[in-house]
């Protein structure tokens, strides 16, 4: 069901409760009314009853006259009237109680009591007299009060059906009205496409929640149009990296194989086909690492000696580098603070992070020995690693964490510019600081400062 | 020859690694599924088990799980190609002793070879080592304690008064502790070897009456219990 018929149906429900709830109570209070004021009309008439039938011999001629024109003018209503000592009829008897001893009783303790019999309402009145005492029994039907009664249900329920189809066709009206905006948003979110996501929604009127609705939607679009862009570029960009390296394996076999050649020649195409094929598997490493970050990056947090994960990484080193040389160093200072090299973090990331740059160092360094410094600042602990490379340019050094950057100058060094990028993500997330200084020539340092 | 047994199913992976180790003189055997795999590796007591994931009966991680259920000890390397952090987790508590993810270098393989195939041999030497003035060795927890109380070492801390255990009551220079606890070809300044003698001696010695690391000036340092003097 829509929410516009649901509005309508429900709204009409609420109304026609609400409606019958003033029906009832209406008529419930009317009727308590109209009994109340026959039950006064009843007293009156018991009260001159009294006058008519027991006063004659205590007033004047002239008074009971009076009386008597009055008594006569009364229509419907029946009078008994019985003694009070003895409970025995005194005039007329016309109606058959049952419970006539405890009517008696009851009007004889209270003075009056009224009751109702099938349609009739009765009152009794406790009259003193010279005579004795009596008990005045009145019987009628409010004929007319009950009339009232049926005219103004009559009313009631007319006006309450009649408003609440009125109700249903108004609000469906409403709802409609109210609900217009919402069907055209439909329709254009709808024509929306994977391929458009320029487009935006039209604002359609001013300054209420469906505009606000159409700008956060509209703020939305725009980032997933521009987080597609990224990943459309990120895409072009990694199988561009991916892709060069095969071409070189390709191309270096194609070349090797169109004619016989020397075992010298073979072994450097190997070689060759060596270096590219480990491009290749850091490229996927890199791209890997970079797609699972955001996934893992909160995961398998715990204490982590980064000690272990240098120690670690240089095992790793002296195969990939075997002729290389890293010189490590403690300062004084972090012996006596074995607590500065454990942190909370990541173990597997971080030994990614620290192994791109010591590997850039080996990397951009020819051949000269890569340092590594372990060292406490007061509260922390700050690794140095230091090369006696070629340096960076001053302009380039704010760029060599951009992802896919790759300096022009060092293109003859196999690269493919995500190393730093996910570096400076991964060290990021564990709130370490990276500074680099560096010089031409005199080589690069990076310092990372532990939280 | 150290024995190794690769399960891999796929026949060109098999057949490098089966090339590369035969080279360096290894004798190994291929089985290509995880079933046939675990019935080798009860029926003969391989020195390593080379054991890949993605095989077509069973899960690496199973087979890795019945070895060890079966009171198989020898080391086990997994080889995968999912690399992913939690899978690496997953390998090691199935019991698996290394996790290598595809590629890698054939040296790397190697050399993880070997630290598998010397810890085996140091934890058959164990047994003379494994206690002395006080200090136990746990070498299934790769832990230590002195006259009861966990030391909580790091692991190369551990390797280190694993070291000192085995040349105790001998004047060790810091060359030679380098050489043969950090087992890099890296040129590593010898304060390195200062640097982690000061951690282990904090954790070692500090609270206990009877310090067990000398310093020997102008030599190095010797690990004994001082009353032993002779």
């Amino acid at each position: 069901m829509s929410l516009r018929k649901k509005l309508t149906y429900r709204s009409t429900l609420l109304f026609f409760g609400t409606m019958a709830f003033i029906v009832l109570g209406t008529y419930l209070l009317f009727k308590y009314f109209t009994e109340e004021a026959y039950r006064t009309k009843l007293l009156g008439i018991a009260n001159l009853s009294a006058s008519f039938y027991l006063e004659k011999d205590e007033v004047n001629d002239v008074t009971h006259e009076k009386t008597e024109r009055k008594f006569k003018r009364i229509s419907n209503e029946l009078i008994q009237i019985y003694r009070a000592d003895t409970k025995t009829i005194y005039i007329n008897n016309f109606l058959h109680l049952e419970n006539l001893n405890y009517i008696l009783s009851q009007t004889i303790k209270d003075g009056v009591y009224a009751f109702k019999k099938d349609n009739k309402q009765l009152l009794a009145l406790f009259y003193k007299d010279n005579q004795g005492d009596f008990v005045i029994l009145v019987s009628g039907e409010d004929l007319q009060g009950q009339k009232q009664i049926i005219l103004l249900i009559q009313m009631l329920v007319l006006f309450g059906v009649l408003g609440t189809v009125m109700h249903f066709f108004l609000t469906k009206i409403l709802a409609q009205q109210t609900f217009k905006p919402f069907n055209d948003l439909i329709r254009q979110v709808n024509s929306i496409k994977g391929d458009d996501l320029d487009k935006r929604l039209e604002y359609i009127d001013k300054d209420d929640e469906i505009n606000q609705l159409i700008n956060e939607f509209n703020y939305l679009l725009r980032r997933i149009e521009s987080s597609f862009m990224i990943q459309k570029n990120f895409l072009r960009n990694a199988s561009h990296e991916i892709k060069t390296p095969l071409a070189i394996i390709i191309g270096d076999i194609e070349v090797s194989l169109s004619k016989d050649r020397s075992t010298e020649e073979y072994k450097s195409l190997l070689q060759a086909l060596r270096m590219s094929s480990l491009h290749l598997k850091s490229v996927l490493e890199g791209l890997i690492t970079l797609s699972n970050l955001e996934t893992t990056s909160n995961k398998l947090i715990k204490d982590v000696r980064i000690d272990e994960i240098i120690w670690s990484i240089l095992d790793k080193k002296k195969i990939e580098y075997p002729d290389r040389k890293v010189i490590i160093n403690f300062k004084t200072g972090i012996d006596t603070q074995e607590d500065l090299l454990e942190i909370k973090g990541n173990r597997d990331l971080l030994f990614v992070a620290i192994n791109n740059i010591i590997d850039n160092a080996l990397k951009f360094s020819a051949d000269k020995p890569v340092e590594l410094t372990i060292d406490a600042l007061s509260d922390n602990l700050k690794i140095s690693i230091i090369d006696h490379g070629e340096g960076i340019e001053k302009e380039e050094i704010e760029k060599i964490f951009d992802l896919f950057y790759r300096s022009k100058k060092t293109s003859h060094i196999p690269g493919h510019g995500i190393g730093l990028y996910l570096t400076k993500q991964i060290l990021n997330r564990h709130n370490i600081e990276i500074q680099i200084s560096s010089s031409k020539p005199g080589g690069t340092t990076m310092h990372l400062i532990f939280p | 020859m150290a024995n190794i047994l690769l399960i891999e199913d796929d026949k060109r992976v098999a057949s490098f690694i089966h090339k590369g180790l035969t080279e360096k003189s290894y004798l190994v055997k291929i089985v290509d599924n995880g079933f046939e795999g675990i019935e080798d590796a009860m029926s003969y007591p391989y020195d390593v088990i080379i054991l890949d994931i993605m095989l077509p009966d069973i899960y690496g991680f199973e087979v890795c799980k019945i070895l060890r259920k079966r009171k198989n000890l020898s080391p086990i390397i997994i080889l995968s190609s999912l690399d992913s952090p939690e899978e690496k987790v997953e390998g090691l508590k199935a019991g698996a002793d290394d996790y290598l993810s595809k590629p890698f270098l054939f040296e790397e393989l190697l050399a993880r070879i070997q630290a598998q195939l010397r810890r085996v041999e140091f934890n058959k030497g164990m047994v003379d080592i494994q206690k002395y003035a006080g200090v136990v060795i746990n070498a299934d927890e790769q832990s230590a304690t002195r006259d009861g109380k966990p030391l909580n070492l790091s692991p190369l801390e551990y390797k280190l008064l694993l070291y000192f255990m085995r040349n105790r009551e001998r004047a060790l220079s810091r060359i030679q502790i380098v050489q043969a606890v950090w087992d890099l070809n890296f040129d590593t300044n010898t304060n390195v070897v200062d640097v982690y003698i000061n951690f282990l001696r904090k954790k070692l010695d500090k609270d206990f009456g009877q310090p067990l690391i000398h310093t020997i000036k102008g030599t190095g340092y010797m690990f004994k219990m001082k009353n032993n003097e002779s």
